[in-house]
C-alpha cells in the first residue's frame, strides 16, 4: 500500500513534469523562436533570382542608371537575405548544419568580393557587370544546393522536434495510463479496506451488542468506574442489587452511592493512593468479600472482584459485585445446624455419662456389700462365688469409669498441667500399683531404662501416669503366665530445634493382636476378638483414652504385634529435660485413718449408707446418719461434726440446698467441711456444689482410698500423706482445691468462680478496714467474717480460714476482743492467701478478670 | 504589461509634449524619401501620401533599446521612432496596416495603440544608419527581450526589414 502510494506520487510527479514539458513545447510553438523558416528559405532563391535577373537586365542596358540602381538594390536585398539565412538560429546547430554553413561561407565570400563593384560609381559598375555575371554563375548552383540543404535541415529539425514531442506525449500517456492503473488499484484497495473496515465495525457493533446483553443479563451487578470514582456503567443487575436506577447511578460518585458510611473514608484513601501512586489493593485480587449499601441504606454482604481496564488515555475499573446475603444466611444456618448437631452430640455424651453415673450408684452398693460379705464367715464355695461376683463387678466398674474418663476427656479443657518430675519414679509407682493384678494373672513385671536415666522431665505427670497405667493394665489383662516389660528411653531431638522425646515401650508375651485388628485397637469400644483369651475382659475404651491423652500431649502412639507371641505398644511424648525434681518422697503405704472423727453421713439410699458406714467405722470414725437434706440441716444445727458427707440427689431437700442452709445458718457446723458424695460428678455440677458451700467431691461408688484421702485433706492432722498413691483417679493428686476444681471445671468457670471470690473478699476486707470498729458494728462484722470464712473454706485456704474462724469466735465470745487488731491480722492473712490463689491460677494458666 | 512598459508609455507621452509639431501639417522631405505612408491618413505632403526622410522620422522622437533578435548576432542596439508616433504624425484612422518592404515582402498587421515598448521603426543599428545590405534603411523591430509578448510568430512576421511603405487600411 505504501509502495503503491509512493508509486502514485512518483507517477504524479512525472506526469506533472511531462505536462510542464509539453506546455513548454507548446509554448515554444506558440512563441516561435524562429521566423517562418520556409518563407525565409524560399525568399533566398527568390531574391537571388531577382538579383540575377536584375544583373542580366543591367548587362543589356548598362548605360541606364535606373537599371544600375535596381541592380544595387537587388544585390543589397540578396546580400541581406544571405546574411539572414546564414544566421538563422537553430538551423545549423546540429552536425550536418556545418556543411550548409560552409556553403554559405562560400556565397558570402563571393558577395563580399562583389561589394566594391556595387558600391562603385555607375561607370565602374557598368564595367564590372561581366565580373558580376561570372560570380552569379558561380553561386547559382550553390544557392540552389544551400536552399535544398536548408530545407532538409529544417525537415530534420522539425521531425526531431515532432519526435521529441511525440515521445514526450507517449511517455506522458504511458505515465497517465500507469497512474490510472495505480489509481484504480488504489481505489480497489480502498474499497476492500472500506469493506474490511465495515466488517470490523459491524463485528464490533455486534460484539458491543453482545457485551451489552451479557452485562444486562448478568446476575452480578457490573459497575464500570473511572479513576475519580464516577460510575460509567451500571447494569440491570446492579439496579436490582443496589436499588438505584441506571440514570441515578451513571455519572455519580461510587462512594456516596454504594459504599457504607463507615468504609467511605478508607475507600477514598484507597482511591487517592491509586491515583497518586497507582497502587491498588483490591484490583485483580480475585473474589473479595466486603459490605455494600443499598439505596435504602441497608448494608449487605457482597462478593466483589475488580479488574483494571487500560485504554489509550484513561483507566477504568470493572467490578463484578454479587449479593451474597442469601449465601451468608445459608452459611449461618449451616453453622447453626452444625452447632445444634454438636449440641445434640454433647447431650448424647452427657446422657451416656449420666447413665454411667447412675449405674455406678447401685454398683457401689453391690461391691460394697460384697466386700462386707467377704469379711463375714463364709465357706470355701461361697468365697469363690463372692470373688467371682466381685470380679465381674470390678469389670463393670472399670467400664463405667472408662466411659466417664472418656467423657471427661472430651469435655475437658485442652490445657496441659505441666510440671517437672522424675519419670523413673512415676514408672515405678505405676508398676507397683499393678503388681497385685499382675500376680493374679501370674505375670512377671519388669522395668528397664534404656540409655541414661532422665533425672527430671517437664510434662503432664497425671496424664502420663494414666497413659502408662492403661497400657500396663491392658498388657496384664491380655497376658497369662507371661512377662510384661516396660522400657523407657529418652530420644534425642531429630532436628536442631526439635524437642527431646520420652519413649515408653510396653512389651508383653500375651496373646497378641491379629494384624487385621491392629488398626482398630485404638478406636473406642473396640475389643479384640476374645476367642484367643476368654479371660481377658475390657471395656474397649482403655486404648482409646490413651490415644486421646497422647495426642493431647502432642505425642505419638503405635503398636506392633505377633499373634500368639505378644505385643509392643510404644508411646513417644515430647518433653523438656529438667534437673532432678524436688520430689523424692518414698512410696507411701496404704493410707491409714488418722484419727477418730465425728462424722455426719447424709444419704437416702440405705445400701449406700450401710456401705459407707461400714467403711467409715472400719477406719475408726463415729458416724451419724441423716436420710435427707432436711434431717441433715436439723442434725447439723444440734451437734458439731468434724465433717459432713453429703449425698446430692435426695428426696425432699437435696444436698445442695441442705448445704446452703448449713452454711448460712448459725449452726455449729457452719464451717464444717462438707464433702459431696455423688455420682453426679460432671464438671459443671461440681461448680454448683462449690457454689453451695461444699468443699470437696467424692465420687460414687466410694473407694476406700479416696475416702480416706479426702477425709485426711479436710480433717486429717498428717498433712504429709502421699497423695500420689492412688488407684488411677486423676483428681487424687491435687491437694489444692482450685487445682482440683480445675480438673472438673472449664477454665472460664474457674476464672469466674475464683474471680468473684477474690473481688468479694477484697471488697469485704476493704469494708472491714474502713468501717468503725465499734460494738454497734460487731454483728455486721461477725457476719462478714462468717461469710468470708465459708468461701475461704470452700477454696481450701486453710490458714486464712483458720484465722477467720478464730476471729469469728473472738467476735462472738470476747466482749473485749480487739476488733481493729483482728481486722489488720485478717487483712494480712488475706494478702498471703490471695497470693497463693493468684499463683495457683498462674500455674493453671487461667486469667481472671478483676 | 511590466513596469518598463508603463515607463515606456510615460516616455512616449513626454516625447509628444516636447514635439508639438505632431499635429501640424507635414513638411516636405528634404532628403531621400525612405518611407511612404498611404491610405486612411489625414496628413500628407505628396498628394495622397506622406513621404518621410530619415531626418523627419527621427524628428518624431527616438527610442533606443538593445535586444537580441533571431536575425542578428549578439545584442544590437536599435533606435528610431515608434510606429505609433508615425501613425499619429500622418493622422492614421486605424491601426490596421499593410507594410511593404523593398524585397516586396508585405504583411498586414495591427500596429496596436502602444507606444514604447512597442513597434519601433529603427533608423539606426548600433548608432549607425542601416544600408539595404544590413536590412535598412528602416527596420520595424520590437523590443523582443523586453517582454515575452514580443516573441510570438505574429510579432516576428511583423518585424519587417527594408521597410519601404505603409498603407493604413480601412
Amino acid at each position: 500500500m505504501v509502495a503503491l502510494i509512493l508509486f502514485i506520487f512518483i507517477a504524479l510527479a512525472s506526469v506533472i513534469t511531462l505536462t510542464l514539458s509539453v506546455f513548454q513545447k507548446q509554448k515554444e510553438l506558440q512563441y516561435a523562436s524562429s521566423d517562418s523558416v520556409i518563407w525565409t528559405l524560399s525568399q533566398l532563391e527568390v531574391e537571388y533570382l531577382k538579383f540575377s535577373s536584375s544583373l542580366l537586365d543591367a548587362d543589356s542596358h548598362s548605360s541606364d542608371p535606373a537599371k544600375l540602381r535596381d541592380l544595387r538594390q537587388k544585390f543589397d536585398i540578396f546580400y541581406s537575405r544571405v546574411d539572414t539565412v546564414s544566421n538563422l538560429r537553430g538551423l545549423y546547430k546540429y552536425e550536418s548544419g556545418q556543411e550548409t554553413r560552409a556553403i554559405f561561407g562560400v556565397i558570402r565570400n563571393e558577395l563580399d568580393r562583389a561589394i566594391p563593384l556595387i558600391d562603385a560609381n555607375d561607370a565602374a559598375l557598368a564595367d564590372g557587370i561581366n565580373q558580376l555575371r561570372a560570380m552569379d554563375q558561380r553561386i547559382a548552383s550553390l544557392v540552389r544546393s544551400a536552399s535544398l540543404e536548408n530545407l532538409q535541415n529544417f525537415v530534420a529539425i522539425s521531425s526531431i522536434a515532432r519526435e521529441t514531442i511525440l515521445s514526450t506525449m507517449q511517455l506522458l500517456g504511458a505515465m497517465t495510463i500507469g497512474m490510472m492503473i495505480a489509481l484504480a488499484i488504489t481505489v480497489l484497495i480502498l474499497f476492500r479496506l472500506a469493506g474490511k473496515n465495515e466488517r470490523v465495525a459491524t463485528e464490533q457493533r455486534h460484539l458491543a451488542a453482545r457485551l451489552q446483553t451479557i452485562l444486562d443479563t448478568s446476575l452480578d451487578a457490573v459497575l464500570v468506574v473511572d479513576t475519580d470514582g464516577f460510575i460509567h456503567h451500571f447494569n440491570g443487575a446492579a439496579e436490582k442489587v443496589f436499588g438505584h436506577t441506571r440514570a441515578e447511578a451513571v455519572g455519580h460518585g461510587l462512594t456516596d452511592l454504594i459504599i457504607p458510611e463507615e468504609y467511605r473514608r478508607a475507600h477514598e484513601i484507597g482511591m487517592q493512593r491509586m491515583r497518586d501512586r497507582g497502587e491498588t489493593r483490591l484490583v485483580g485480587r480475585g473474589r473479595i468479600e466486603i459490605e455494600a449499601m443499598r439505596k435504602n441504606g441497608a448494608i449487605f454482604p457482597v462478593e466483589l472482584s475488580i479488574e483494571r481496564v487500560e485504554t489509550d488515555d484513561e483507566t477504568f475499573f470493572v467490578s463484578f459485585i454479587r449479593d451474597i446475603s442469601d449465601r451468608k444466611q445459608a452459611e449461618r444456618e449451616l453453622v447453626d445446624a452444625r452447632d445444634r448437631a454438636l449440641a445434640g452430640e454433647k447431650t448424647k455424651s452427657r446422657f451416656l455419662a449420666i447413665m454411667s453415673h447412675e449405674m455406678r450408684t447401685p454398683l457401689n452398693g453391690l461391691l460394697g456389700m460384697l466386700d462386707l460379705l467377704r469379711q463375714t464367715k463364709v465357706d470355701q464355695k461361697q468365697r469363690f462365688y463372692i470373688e467371682n461376683m466381685e470380679f465381674s463387678g470390678r469389670v463393670l466398674l472399670d467400664l463405667i469409669n472408662n466411659v466417664l474418663d472418656l467423657t471427661k476427656l472430651e469435655t475437658d479443657v485442652d490445657v496441659l498441667n505441666n510440671s517437672s518430675f522424675d519419670p523413673e519414679r512415676l514408672i515405678q509407682e505405676v508398676m507397683a500399683s499393678q503388681l497385685a493384678l499382675a500376680r493374679n494373672n501370674e505375670n512377671q513385671l519388669h522395668y528397664e531404662w534404656v540409655g541414661d536415666v532422665a533425672q527430671g522431665v517437664l510434662s503432664d505427670r497425671a496424664r502420663l501416669r494414666q497413659i502408662l497405667l492403661n497400657l500396663v493394665n491392658n498388657a496384664i489383662k491380655f497376658t497369662r503366665n507371661g512377662e510384661i516389660t516396660v522400657e523407657a528411653e529418652i530420644l534425642e531431638p531429630l532436628t536442631v530445634d526439635g524437642r527431646h522425646e520420652l519413649e515408653l515401650r510396653i512389651l508383653d508375651t500375651g496373646c497378641g493382636i491379629p494384624e487385621t485388628e491392629l488398626d482398630r485397637v485404638f478406636d473406642d469400644f473396640e475389643t479384640v476378638d476374645n476367642d484367643y483369651d476368654r479371660n481377658a475382659e475390657g471395656s474397649g475404651l482403655g486404648l482409646g483414652i490413651v490415644r486421646r491423652l497422647v495426642r493431647m500431649m502432642g505425642g505419638q502412639i503405635g503398636v506392633e504385634s505377633e499373634l500368639g507371641e505378644g505385643s509392643l505398644f510404644w508411646v513417644r511424648l515430647p518433653i523438656v529435660m529438667t534437673e532432678r525434681s524436688e520430689e523424692a518422697m518414698p512410696f507411701a503405704a496404704l493410707a491409714t485413718p488418722n484419727r477418730d472423727a465425728n462424722l455426719l453421713m447424709v444419704e437416702d439410699n440405705e445400701i449406700n449408707r450401710r456401705v459407707l458406714r461400714e467403711m467409715l467405722e472400719h477406719q475408726g470414725h463415729t458416724v451419724s446418719e441423716a436420710h435427707n437434706g432436711m434431717e441433715a440441716v436439723e442434725k447439723s444445727s444440734l451437734d458439731h461434726y468434724d465433717a459432713i458427707l453429703m449425698d446430692i440427689s435426695m428426696p425432699g431437700m437435696d444436698g445442695i440446698t441442705a448445704t446452703k442452709h448449713i452454711r448460712s445458718s448459725d449452726s455449729p457446723n457452719k464451717l464444717t467441711p462438707i464433702l459431696a458424695v455423688t455420682a453426679h460428678a460432671m464438671p459443671e455440677e461440681v461448680k454448683t456444689f462449690i457454689d453451695a458451700g461444699m468443699n470437696a467431691v467424692l465420687n460414687k461408688p466410694v473407694q476406700r482410698n479416696e475416702l480416706t484421702k479426702r477425709l485426711n485433706e479436710w480433717i486429717g492432722e498428717d498433712e504429709d500423706i502421699d497423695d500420689d498413691f492412688d488407684d488411677g483417679d486423676m483428681d487424687a493428686e491435687e491437694d489444692n482445691v482450685i487445682k482440683s476444681l480445675a480438673r472438673d471445671l472449664q477454665a472460664e468457670e474457674i476464672a469466674g468462680l475464683v474471680g468473684r471470690f477474690l473481688s468479694e473478699t477484697d471488697q469485704v476486707m476493704e469494708q472491714l478496714g474502713q468501717m468503725p470498729h465499734t460494738d454497734e458494728n460487731r454483728v455486721e462484722i461477725t457476719s462478714m467474717v462468717h461469710k468470708t470464712a465459708g468461701s475461704a473454706g470452700s477454696f481450701g485456704l486453710a490458714d486464712f480460714h483458720h484465722d477467720l474462724a478464730a476471729a469469728q469466735t473472738g467476735l462472738k465470745t470476747d466482749p473485749d476482743y480487739d476488733i481493729t487488731a483482728s481486722v489488720l491480722g485478717l487483712q494480712q492473712s488475706w494478702r498471703i492467701a490471695r497470693e497463693d490463689v493468684v499463683r495457683t491460677l498462674q500455674d493453671l494458666k487461667i486469667t481472671i478478670e478483676q | 504589461m511590466s513596469a518598463i512598459g508603463f515607463l515606456g508609455k510615460v516616455v512616449t507621452l513626454a516625447t509628444f509634449a516636447l514635439t508639438p509639431i505632431a499635429a501640424a501639417a507635414l513638411d516636405a522631405p528634404s532628403g531621400e524619401v525612405v518611407l511612404t505612408v498611404t491610405g486612411q491618413i489625414t496628413e500628407t505632403n505628396n498628394g495622397d501620401q506622406a513621404d518621410f526622410d530619415i531626418e523627419m522620422l527621427e524628428a518624431l522622437g527616438v527610442e533606443t533599446f538593445a535586444t537580441t533578435t533571431q536575425w542578428t548576432e549578439g545584442e544590437p542596439e536599435f533606435s528610431g521612432p515608434t510606429l505609433q508616433s508615425i501613425l499619429e504624425a500622418v493622422g492614421a484612422g486605424t491601426t490596421q496596416l499593410r507594410a511593404t518592404a523593398l524585397n516586396d515582402y508585405a504583411i498586414e498587421m495591427d500596429a496596436g495603440t502602444d507606444g514604447f515598448p512597442g513597434p519601433v521603426i529603427a533608423t539606426k543599428l548600433d548608432g549607425a544608419p542601416m544600408s539595404v545590405r544590413t536590412k535598412g534603411p528602416l527596420w520595424l523591430v520590437y523590443p523582443y527581450d523586453m517582454d515575452i509578448k514580443f516573441q510570438s510568430e505574429v510579432i516576428y512576421s511583423n518585424s519587417i526589414w527594408q521597410l519601404r511603405s505603409i498603407e493604413v487600411l480601412d
